[in-house]
């Protein structure tokens, strides 16, 4: 039955196979390390911005540019801009893990942004009554904002990941690896479309599950 | 206002200015407020008034643009931040809205002030439990915010507020938001904990009820000034600023009932021995019964349409709206005869024909 349908599929099913460890591989370190850093950059967003527990203006402006800067960026120009950056940085630009660093570039600005939204969510007066009993500015980070936004937090999370997964297909374009990769120089290029339907298959199953447990955690935090 | 004890909060000249579309607003102009420690004091004014800034300065949550702040003797501009978070926990607040943390639960906001202080976890849950029985909530515990009433919801955050031992509680329109009988609870446990803590409690609202049945003092605030201000039973039984005696005359309901009167078109047709008065008792006026000495003495009726008697401490004032009538002659005495005995008169309408002049001269 599956012979039938998914003839070519068969034939590198090792290969494929490595291919969607090779999507989760590059969708799992993106997520954590533009995770990290777009985490960072919203807080600073959110804390620096006038009103904010650590108003500056000058920060702000730095940060708010850079994030626009490299939001405008098109995913598929910026893997080509990033070459050499990512040479000297992982020493090669093929491959999953040079992949990694282009990624990063390309989604954590995004991510910032819904940081920023996220955290924006809460309602100044309820920082401010910590503020009023003495709370320092990290423990407002942690204890507050990192706590009160949670449920919006993994909602912004969920449709990084979704929009991630996306971009690492992309990333096949420069011989990444991964599902995208395999759909493009196998299904496309050799017009074995049963190629290209299974790893959509496979993409949309991941999508799903991303959605799935993300939706179930942001319910979780949530105490109504 | 000369009392020997040193203030706990003494503003000094304070004034916040803001700036907006290139326009200085003076939110809070050269305040000088002086708080006794163990004090219930009540800053009333309308929304824009500046209330809200000026204690926002006690903690300089809102750092003021000159003028010094000194709170418990320490000048708070002077201090370091570290230093300052310190002093600020020594000063609780609660707000109008609460401002609870919707991702923990009662217990844990209540013990959220004490997560900066080395003290274990268990400890730590025995004093949050404590103060939630403080507040009477002791069964709530783990319930989340979302789950309590409005006056609940206060209550979590008095106990929170309370966590830190302050010496001071600022309340800010913490009343505003509840319903008048969920607002005395609040009241009477803000009153409880003054007694029982010696908590200074520095409260704002724009409502005369809760400065009556709690505060010691009270501020009248507007524009950014302190207009009038004194023992609370001093400034409302006898207010010198037109916008306090508004205060005291909305609370007594007399303000609508006179805007009721004046548009009943069956009053404007008084005739011409008629007068409608608006009477104001105060002091030793409310003991005596001129109303009845008018009818004896000078042969008047008095047909009252309205009246009220508001109670501030041992003072009352006594508020009546009577339509008059009588001998020409007889009204003027009469009138006389009240305002000698320290009743303030007003005229609020005369009959057709009636002899205006000769009344307004008795008229204050």
């Amino acid at each position: 039955m599956l012979k039938q349908i998914f003839p070519n599929v068969i034939h590198i099913w090792p290969q494929f196979v490595q291919s969607i460890w090779d999507t989760i591989y590059m969708t799992f370190w993106s997520s954590l390390i533009a995770g990290l850093l777009g985490l960072g950059v919203g807080i600073v967003l959110v804390i620096t911005q006038s009103g904010g527990i650590a108003e500056d203006p000058y920060v702000y402006s730095l940060t708010d540019k850079i994030v626009n800067f490299l939001r405008s960026i098109p995913f598929i120009i910026l893997l080509a801009v990033m070459f050499p950056i990512t040479n000297f940085i992982v020493g090669t630009t093929v491959g999953t893990t040079a992949s990694l660093v282009p990624l990063v570039v390309g989604i954590f600005p995004f991510y910032a942004r819904q940081v920023q939204n996220a955290l924006l969510e809460i309602d100044p007066q309820v920082i401010e009554a910590p503020r009023s009993m003495g709370s320092s500015i990290p423990e407002i980070i942690f204890r507050i904002y990192l706590r009160e936004g949670l449920p919006d937090l993994i909602r912004a999370s969920i449709v990084t990941v979704i929009s991630l997964i996306g971009l690492t297909t992309m990333a096949g374009a420069i011989g990444s690896g991964g599902l995208g990769d395999i759909a493009i120089s196998i299904g496309y290029a050799r017009f074995e479309n049963d190629v290209t339907v299974a790893a959509m298959l496979v993409i949309l199953i991941m999508v799903f599950l991303v959605q799935i447990i993300g939706d179930w955690l942001a319910k979780k935090t949530v105490h109504l | 206002m000369a009392e020997s004890t040193s203030p706990i909060i003494d503003l000094h000249n304070v004034s916040v200015t803001f700036q907006s579309n290139g326009k200085s607003l003076h939110a809070v102009d050269q305040v000088n407020l002086q708080i006794q420690p163990g004090d219930i004091y009540g800053i009333i004014g309308y929304s824009g008034a500046g209330k809200s800034t000026l204690v926002r300065t006690i903690n300089l949550l809102q750092q003021p643009t000159s003028g010094t702040v000194t709170v418990s003797g320490k000048d708070l501009q002077k201090l370091s931040n570290p230093q300052l978070r310190t002093a600020r926990k020594k000063i609780g607040m609660i707000f109008q809205h609460f401002n609870l943390l919707n991702s923990r639960t009662v217990l844990n906001n209540v013990e959220y002030p004490l997560l900066s202080q080395s003290i274990s976890k268990a400890k730590r849950q025995a004093k949050a439990k404590k103060l939630l029985e403080l507040v009477g909530l002791g069964e709530f515990e783990k319930s989340y915010p979302e789950q309590l009433s409005g006056g609940q919801k206060q209550r979590v955050a008095i106990a929170r507020a309370l966590a830190n031992d302050p010496d001071i509680l600022v309340s800010d329109e913490a009343t505003s938001a509840l319903d008048p009988k969920t607002t005395n609870d609040i009241l009477k446990l803000l009153k409880q904990l003054n007694e029982t803590l010696g908590l200074t409690i520095v409260l704002i609202t724009h409502e005369m009820q809760v400065i009556k049945s709690v505060c010691h003092h009270v501020a009248v605030m507007d524009q950014g000034k302190i207009i009038e201000r004194g023992e609370v039973a001093e400034v409302f039984s006898d207010p010198k600023q037109p916008l306090t005696q508004n205060f005291v005359d909305s609370s007594a309901n007399v303000t609508e009932a006179l805007d009721q009167i004046k548009s009943d078109s069956s009053l404007q047709d008084l005739s011409a021995n008629e007068r409608l008065l608006f009477l104001k008792f105060r002091g030793r006026a409310t003991k005596q019964s001129l109303i009845s000495d008018l009818t004896e003495l000078y042969k008047l009726k008095a047909n009252i349409l309205f009246g009220n008697i508001e109670r501030i401490g041992s003072t009352s004032i006594g508020y009546l709206i009577i339509i008059l009538s009588g001998e020409t002659k007889q009204l003027a005495d009469g009138i006389n005869f009240l305002n000698q005995n320290g009743v303030r008169v007003r005229l609020i309408a005369t009959g057709k024909k009636g002899v205006k002049q000769d009344v307004k001269t008795n008229i204050s």
